[in-house]
This record gives structure tokens, sequence and C-alpha cells, in this order.
């Protein structure tokens, strides 16, 4: 337990969440730019898509099951062997995005307990369990 | 000059979302023809405008565009409603993951408060993402018109307050060292802070998770509220720490919807750039609009989205 003459003043991030800072900013531009640029090989063609953009305006009214029913695109993490695909490749750049939060957050674990955060450092591993729970598709 | 730019700017987005409000909800939706009859590569286009607009709006008004987003989008284009949900968090979780850096480096955003409320919010958006897309077309679109109803009538009802925290500390505050000292970019001042009702912040992140979760919305119009008046910090100190929690809560929901093939590319990267940009043009408005009257626009606009998603779910 900390006391509050512990939890007084602060000034902006030192430590711990400047770590956070410094990797969330790296990861949000490598994978901004990997949307961007696997957005721009789907729609210019540079390689092969699973549904090419013409085609989408047939399928993108239909709910999710029965447009992967009905054109094959990938769920789960079926699109990490299908990345030769230009729609299937924009998926990698989600995936770096949406693994952003999971990297800060193992990152700053060690930091934490150095810093003697031990309940901060517990509910930072829960989060990242539940991050990967929803990562790893295990509920779908 | 500038004011006049800005001035018509706004009313352009005002009329463009009003004459849109006039079409009977799901009017290109619900027609084949319609949709046959532009080219694939006119919708990207067209949402990337619309997505321009609510950029511009959304920053005026203070709030995240996946609230905006996902109604107006759902009610104006023929994009199955699973795909409009995963652009939503995918545009609120860049956004939130852009501004993250920044708000921490400027002490604006406190991790120590994100970390225990988004560990219950990222659970509860997880199970909402799920539920979401297990529930039929009809029934999301009613209740995602009930809820952003609701959302227009709490953002309507809600009032910020700025001032110091009454109540004495919050044992949990405490023991998770929530309080300090915030440096006010604006005024120079140094503002101090001490978190209050912690029990109750996280009960209720986990309620607006589950909602952000389940319609793909931003929860800036229910964080600002809930850490400010609620857990007692300051707003500009509430504002950027509910941003931060946003990258948090929203990456589960997300891995949800990449899961489950429920994103589109042609549909998340032109709403993704639009709201950037419209973002941009936003931040320069806001010198010559008031956030009060953004505020009413964004309040109107709910309104009327959700008026229509309700009617689309309830005739569909």
């Amino acid at each position: 337990m900390k006391t509050g003459e512990e939890s007084a003043p602060r000034a902006a991030a030192s430590g711990w969440q400047a770590i956070y800072a410094r990797w969330m900013q790296a990861g949000v531009w490598v994978g901004l730019a990997a949307i961007l640029a696997s957005f721009a090989v789907y729609v210019t063609g540079l390689l092969p898509a699973n549904i090419p953009p013409a085609e989408l305006p047939s399928v993108w009214s239909l709910p999710t099951a029965e447009y992967i029913a009905r054109t094959g695109a990938p769920s789960g993490w079926e699109w990490i062997h299908r990345l030769y695909q230009g729609d299937v490749l924009n998926f990698a750049g989600v995936a770096l995005l949406c693994s952003v939060t999971i990297a800060c957050s193992v990152r700053i674990v060690v930091p934490l307990l150095r810093a003697r955060e031990r309940a901060l450092a517990l509910i930072v591993v829960l989060q990242v369990v539940v991050m990967l729970v929803a990562a790893s598709g295990w509920l779908r | 000059m500038t004011r006049r730019c800005a001035g018509l700017a706004t009313l352009a987005g005002a009329a463009v979302f009003g004459a849109c409000a006039l079409l009977p909800p799901g009017a290109w939706a619900a027609a084949p023809a319609a949709t046959a009859g532009l080219p694939w590569w006119a919708w990207p286009l067209l949402l990337f405008g619309v997505s321009f607009l609510i950029g511009i709006i959304a920053v005026a008004a203070g709030i995240g565009g996946g609230v905006l987003f996902v109604p107006i989008v759902g009610s104006l284009f023929p994009f199955h409603l699973d795909f409009i949900r995963g652009a939503g968090l995918m545009l609120a979780l860049c956004g939130a993951l852009s501004a993250g850096p920044r708000l921490l480096r400027q002490g604006l955003a406190e991790l120590r408060v994100v970390i225990p409320l988004s560990l219950a919010g990222s659970a509860a958006s997880m199970a909402g993402a799920h539920m979401g897309l297990l529930l039929p077309t009809h029934m999301l679109h009613a209740s995602l018109g009930i809820i952003v109803l609701v959302i227009a009538i709490v953002m309507w009802a809600s009032r910020e307050g700025d001032t110091a925290p009454r109540d004495p500390p919050d044992a949990l505050a405490v023991a998770f060292g929530m309080g300090g000292l915030y440096r006010d970019p604006a005024s120079g001042s140094e503002v101090p802070w001490q978190a209050r009702h912690v029990a109750a912040g996280v009960a209720t992140f986990a309620v607006i998770g589950f909602v952000g979760g389940m319609f793909g919305l931003g929860a800036g119009w229910a964080n600002v509220p809930a850490l400010n008046l609620l857990m007692g910090l300051p707003l500009k100190l509430a504002l950027g720490t509910s941003t931060l929690s946003i990258s948090a809560i929203n990456t589960s929901a997300a891995w949800v919807y990449l899961n489950q093939g429920a994103l589109l590319p042609i549909m998340h990267v032109p709403a993704i750039l639009g709201v950037i940009a419209g973002a941009r043009v936003g931040v320069r408005l806001l010198k010559v609009l008031s956030a009060e009257s953004a505020r009413w626009l964004v309040i109107g606009v709910l309104f009327i989205a959700g008026a229509r998603a309700l009617l689309q779910g309830l005739t569909s």
C-alpha cells in the first residue's frame, strides 16, 4: 500500500510510463505504415487478391459468417498463411496495430516490479492475458 | 476569411448530415441499384469524405470519431454493420494509439489510472464484441439506435466540472498511487488531483467497454464523464486518460473482429485516413467554432443517426 504522501505530486511521464510511451510511439508508426503499404498493394493489384476490390460491392452487405462462406475470406489466424494475397496482407497491418498495447504492457512489467509497483504489475500481467486470449481466437 | 471558411465548412458538414438524415433509413443500403450504379472506388472515396467531416466535428466537440462513425455510416452506406463496427473500432484504436505517446509525455494522461480501468474494460469489450457478432442484424440496428440515443441524452445532460476533488482520498486510489500534480499546458499552472471511487470507476469502465466492443463505438463520450465527474480527475487529465484507455480497451475487441474476419480494408483504411485528415482541420476550426456549438451539432447528429438506426432495426 502506498501512503497519501507517496502518491503525491508527479510531473509528466517518467520511468515506466515513459518506456510505455516510447514503445507505443514506435509501434503505432510501424502499424500505420504497414496498413497504408498493404492497402496500396491491394488497390493497385500488385498482389493477386482473394476478393478483388471490384467484386466487393456484391458481398460487403453480407453478415460476416455469410461473407466468409461465400468468398473464402480468412477467419481466425488463417490470414497468416495467405499473406501472398493483397487483401489478406492488410490483416497483418491490423494485427501489428492490435499488438502495440500488448507489447507496451509486456515491456513495463519488469520496470514496474523494479519500482515495487507489484499490484500494478500484476494487473498489467492480467491485462496481457486478457488481450492474448482475445488475440488467440480461443473463445471464437 | 478564415472565420468565413470555417463557418462554411461547418455549415457544409451540418448540411450534408442533415440531407442524409432526410433519406429513408437504409436508403442506399437497401437499394442494390444504387450500389451497382457506383463504381467500387467511389465508395471508399465517399467513406473518406464522410469520415473527414466526422473528424472535423469530433475534434471540435472533443469526442472520439467512433461514436459518430458507426451510426452515420451504418445508416447511409451499403456495408454490413459487422464491417462498420470493425472499422469503427480500428478508427478509435488508431486515434488513441496516435495520441497516446504525446499525452503521456506531456503528463496529460495517467497510466496508473488507465491500467486497472482498462483491465475491466478490455475483458468486457472482448465479451461485447463476441456478443455483438452473434446478434441478428435487425436486432443490432435497433439496439445500436437505442444506445446512440442514450449517448445523445447523456451528452445533452452531462456538464463536466473542473474543480478539485472534495471527497477524501479513496483507499484503492492511494494503493495504486492515483494522485499527484499535472501541469496545465494552456495556463502553465499546476493542478493537484486525487482519484476517488475507483471501484465504481472500474465497474463503469466494464459497462462502457462492453457497449464499445459490441457496437464498435469509441468510448470518450462516457469515459470522460466517468473519469471527471465520478473519479474526480481534472477535465484535461480525464480527456487524455480516456484516450489512452481506449487504446487498451479497444485492442481486445479489435482482435475479436480480426479473428472473426469482420474487417474490410476498403473500409477501415479510408475511414482512418479521413478522420485523421478531418481532425487536423478540426483543430484549426477550434479557434473559430465554439466547443458548445460543436457539441450541439454532435448531439443533433446522434439523435438523427440513432433514430434512423432504431427505425432501420424495427422495420427490417
